[in-house]
């Protein structure tokens, strides 16, 4: 066995293949501190695809990604709640973005990874089709979005040159109406 | 000195440390109160002694220098008591519960200024504890003459109150820890707390968090037994077949030549071979899941009971407060305790502090009539005020709260509910006995006269029950005229762990937590009715609505050709319901998860468990099913509180205050709250006002020029107009006589300056106007 994975390093093509990549990667991250501390406001934001859109969000609270299971249905919630997950012991929700900034378009499609987002108290997790990119904006590269009135607009900070939505996480964290707090009238 | 983190520790274990001492502290005084052998009582000012001598040196340590004074001159008091060998008289008794009170208040105020100490009640009380410790002989003396030196609220009226076990044996016989409750064996009790140099404080929450965590191995054995029950149904299989390979094989080898011969020897070895290993690994998983199950079952026995205290701690402050408040209200009252001995989960008695603490309240407040008023009706001057504590059940604790006042005015309740438009004239008779005495705990509801800070603002049956319902208990009461009103909570014991059904409805499953039901039937189509429009069957002679989970739920219904369904029965009285589900998939232990903090009330449901499968299931919420199922199978649900709310008009008040200070405070106040406000200088001024234009409240003081609050009160009821006209009193004579004379010239609620915070002023406003 040994032998043979040395013999297949050995190949000179591989070997030189093996080189360049290993150059990219370095250079890749050589480039990517020297941008940092470079341009100090800048901040990471992770990129998402949800049901076509795609949108970005601060990596500070983003918690964790999961590929989870089952989500638990919770009978007698509002809608953008899709259900519960059990992240190692503890029950978090799971909401569904476009359903709840009131957002048209295809829902149906399977929503594949959970993107958990925390500021301590509050935590939820929010479905995505998937992980497409984390990427560095200045604060003055988010350009204001010409204000629609739509409830999407209420929790987005502006949009990039790559026309990708920035979602105001902790507006979106701090918000009242993604709270489930009813009692049967009687 | 000592600043920042460090005193902020200190401080909270100096919180800590007073609250064990005070209550100690507290029922030694209360013993004393009710008298002892002398032997005892030396026992009895000993421990007090100790016990304010340690306060005085931690509060030293946390710089609370009042607290430190106050605790010296005790001290000293106590040592003249201890010295002499002294027995204070009852009298002396009920002043030093008064010292108590006092220390109490200068503890929680945490002011580290010796300038406390230079309050009335706090002057006198260190006053009157030198000339004590000056002239001993008082002390014994039955006299009269220490009364007058009692903070005032104290001096009038004395009370007993008796904590004694009733006669009839009630007490749990496993009650040995419990020695208050035999003057025998009183003097053990000194020596039982010295033990406690044994014990560790530890945060409860910390605590908690172990008994979570140590409760998530029971989903690791549940899944390690569904493991070791597949292996064993593997093994069993592949013995089978190579049961049956060996037979082919024996077939074979009689025409088989010798190559194929071979291979099947080799073959059948390597089969018997796999054999073997796999039965020693179904026996050795077995084994593991049996060993693991018990050490799961011990361990987390012996957690949960390290997490159930006696009642007895939470019910230690009982005696003294029932005290306290008969004295406030001029009311003579025995409180007597049985079954304190039993045990409960330590958070459920935390939860459950209050809405004992509520109901105690009430009777003392509501319940119980004044001597004067218990005499004219033929009963002893004082009144009864009772807990009893059994345990019914393994896993069930029943509470009764009682008293033998006035019970609950059927009349006036009905009147109350008419008036809150909550149901209508027919429907209100159509309601029998125990229907009506349901609306209690409907918010709102306070069939008090008057509103005082004691109770009476009718929002705390609401919470006792919501509360006792989130702890999966019930709560139900009976009540008769002038014989009294008696509670009975029925509440879990231990907090986590349950006994739940599996069901299926719509393709789901859930779990519904096994004291919610009350029965499990089988029912055929054919039995079901439609009366009404709506689906009954009969159970126990009586129609009673039937609806499916699924509709409970607002899952959809799914049409399954079906003849028989199981159905629980679930709820008492006139509040019984049948839920029919698709399928039933057994009982099981089942531990509840709390939903996080996005979902804090969803309807119908109360939180998750884990399956042994590992599959999450959400628990479903028995008391509110019952609720959804009656709304929705009567098509029309009882008008809600919050509907009411909604159509809300901008309210007048007319506030009469003759200070300029108060009178700005509180129109601002009420300014800020929405009220439009119109102010009068006095109680002559007010009435011209009234007379000018009806407000919706009257808010007045009652000492004031021209004319004070009682006359205000008094003429205001006398015009046609204004006769049903909402009245607060504000005032700082908090006597019960002054209640009363606010009560006789019609007063809806009278509140004491002294306990006056906007919070509560604007409360009551809320709930007259």
């Amino acid at each position: 066995m040994k032998d043979k994975t040395v013999k297949f390093i050995d190949y000179k093509s591989d070997r030189e293949l093996l080189m360049n990549r290993a150059k990219k990667l370095a250079l890749k991250v050589t480039s990517d501190h020297a941008e940092v501390v470079q341009d100090k406001s800048s901040r990471d934001y992770v990129q998402f695809s949800a049901g076509g859109d795609v949108f970005a969000i601060e990596t500070s609270i983003v918690k964790e990604v999961l590929e989870p299971d089952e989500i638990v249905d919770v009978p007698c919630t509002p809608d953008f709640i899709r259900g519960v997950v059990s992240l190692r012991g503890h029950i978090c929700s799971v909401i569904d973005l476009r359903i709840f900034l009131g957002l048209s378009g295809d829902t149906s499609k399977s929503n594949s990874m959970i993107l958990f987002l925390s500021t301590g108290e509050i935590e939820f997790g929010i479905l995505v089709d998937e992980i497409t990119d984390v990427f560095p904006v200045s604060k003055e590269d988010i350009k204001q979005l010409p204000t629609g009135g739509a409830s999407s607009d209420r929790y987005s900070l502006g949009i990039t040159e790559g026309r990708v939505v920035i979602l105001d996480g902790e507006k979106l964290l701090a918000d009242p109406l993604l709270i489930v707090n009813e009692a049967i009238s009687r | 000195m000592i600043s920042g983190d460090l005193r902020t520790r200190l401080l909270g274990a100096f919180r800590g440390e007073c609250r064990e001492r005070l209550l100690v502290l507290s029922s030694d005084l209360m013993k004393m109160e009710m008298g002892a052998n002398e032997e005892n009582i030396r026992l009895l000012i000993e421990s007090s002694y100790r016990e304010v001598h340690s306060l005085k040196g931690a509060a030293r340590a946390v710089g609370l220098s009042a607290v430190e004074k106050f605790c010296q001159t005790f001290e000293s008091f106590f040592s003249v008591l201890k010295k002499n060998s002294l027995v204070p008289s009852k009298v002396v008794c009920g002043v030093m519960v008064g010292w108590l009170d006092i220390l109490e208040e200068l503890i929680t105020n945490e002011d580290g200024s010796a300038s406390s100490l230079s309050t009335g009640p706090a002057m006198v009380a260190l006053a009157k504890m030198d000339e004590f410790v000056g002239s001993p002989e008082l002390i014994t003396a039955e006299s009269d003459g220490p009364r007058t030196e009692t903070p005032p609220a104290k001096k009038t009226i004395a009370t007993s109150v008796k904590n004694d076990v009733e006669p009839d044996g009630k007490l749990d016989d496993s009650a040995p820890e419990e020695p208050e409750n035999s003057p025998a064996a009183e003097p053990q009790i000194p020596t039982a707390r010295m033990s406690m140099g044994d014990t560790v404080r530890v945060d409860s929450s910390f605590l908690t968090g172990l008994l979570l965590q140590a409760e998530e191995l029971l989903s690791s054995r549940n899944s390690q037994e569904i493991r070791a029950s597949e292996v064993n149904e593997l093994n069993s299989k592949f013995s089978d077949f190579s049961r049956f390979f060996h037979d082919l094989l024996v077939e074979n080898k009689k025409s088989a030549d010798e190559g194929d011969d071979l291979v099947y020897v080799k073959m059948e070895e390597k089969m018997n071979s796999f054999a073997k290993r796999l039965g020693l690994l179904a026996s050795s998983t077995q084994k593991a899941h049996r060993d693991l199950s018990s050490k799961v079952d011990t361990l987390l026995g012996e957690f949960k009971s390290s997490m159930l205290l006696p009642f007895s701690s939470l019910l230690e402050v009982f005696p003294r407060m029932v005290r306290t408040l008969s004295i406030e209200t001029g009311k003579q009252c025995y409180f007597k305790m049985s079954g304190e001995a039993v045990r409960i989960d330590r958070r459920i008695l935390e939860l459950l502090h209050d809405p004992l603490m509520h109901m105690v309240r009430n009777s003392v407040g509501h319940g119980l009539e004044t001597p004067d008023e218990r005499i004219a009706k033929g009963k002893g001057p004082a009144g009864n005020i009772y807990f009893e504590i059994t345990q019914t059940d393994r896993d069930i604790v029943k509470v009764i709260v009682g008293d033998d006042g006035r019970g609950i005015d059927f009349a006036k309740l009905k009147g109350l509910v008419l008036k809150q438009g909550l149901l209508s004239t027919q429907e209100t008779d159509e309601l029998d006995h125990s229907a009506l005495l349901e609306l209690i705990f409907l918010s709102g509801m306070s069939t008090s006269d008057i509103i005082t800070d004691i109770s009476g603002r009718g929002l705390g049956m609401a919470i006792v029950r919501d509360r006792v319902e989130s702890l999966g208990g019930s709560v139900t009461i009976a009540s008769e005229m002038n014989k009294g009103t008696r509670f009975t909570l029925k509440i879990p014991v231990a907090l986590t762990s349950f006994r739940g059904i599996v069901v299926e409805a719509a393709g789901r499953k859930f779990v519904v937590p096994k004291s919610g039901v009350t029965k499990v039937l089988l029912v055929r189509q054919n039995e079901i009715e439609a009366v009404g429009g709506k689906e009954t069957i009969i159970y126990h002679g009586k129609p009673i609505p039937i609806i499916t989970l699924s509709d409970i739920l607002e899952l959809g219904s799914v049409n399954k050709e079906k003849t028989t369904f199981p159905v629980f029965i679930m709820g008492e009285g006139v509040k019984t319901v049948a839920v029919s589900m698709d399928e039933l998939h057994g009982e099981q232990n089942v531990m509840a998860k709390p939903m996080g903090p996005l979902l804090q009330k969803v309807r119908n449901v109360s939180g998750f468990t884990m399956l042994g499968t590992g599959m999450l299931v959400p628990i479903l919420h028995g008391p509110d099913m019952i609720r959804t199922s009656l709304g929705v199978s009567s098509g029309t649900k009882v008008q809600s509180f919050s509907h009411q709310q909604g159509v809300k008009q901008i309210k007048t008040v007319l506030v009469a205050e003759d200070s300029i200070t108060s009178r700005t405070l509180l129109k601002n106040v009420l300014e800020a709250a929405g009220y439009n406000v119109v102010t009068a200088v006095d109680g002559l001024d007010a009435l011209n006002r009234l007379k000018a234009e009806l407000p919706d409240i009257l808010v007045s003081d009652v000492e004031m020029p021209h004319m004070d609050g009682f006359t205000l009160t008094a003429e205001v009821r006398k015009m046609q107009k204004s006769a049903s006209l909402p009245i607060i009193l504000v005032t700082s004579l908090g006597s019960q006589e002054h209640r009363e004379k606010g009560v006789d010239a019609g007063a809806d609620a009278y509140i004491i300056k002294s306990s006056f915070d906007q919070g509560n002023l604007l409360e009551v406003i809320q709930r007259l106007a």
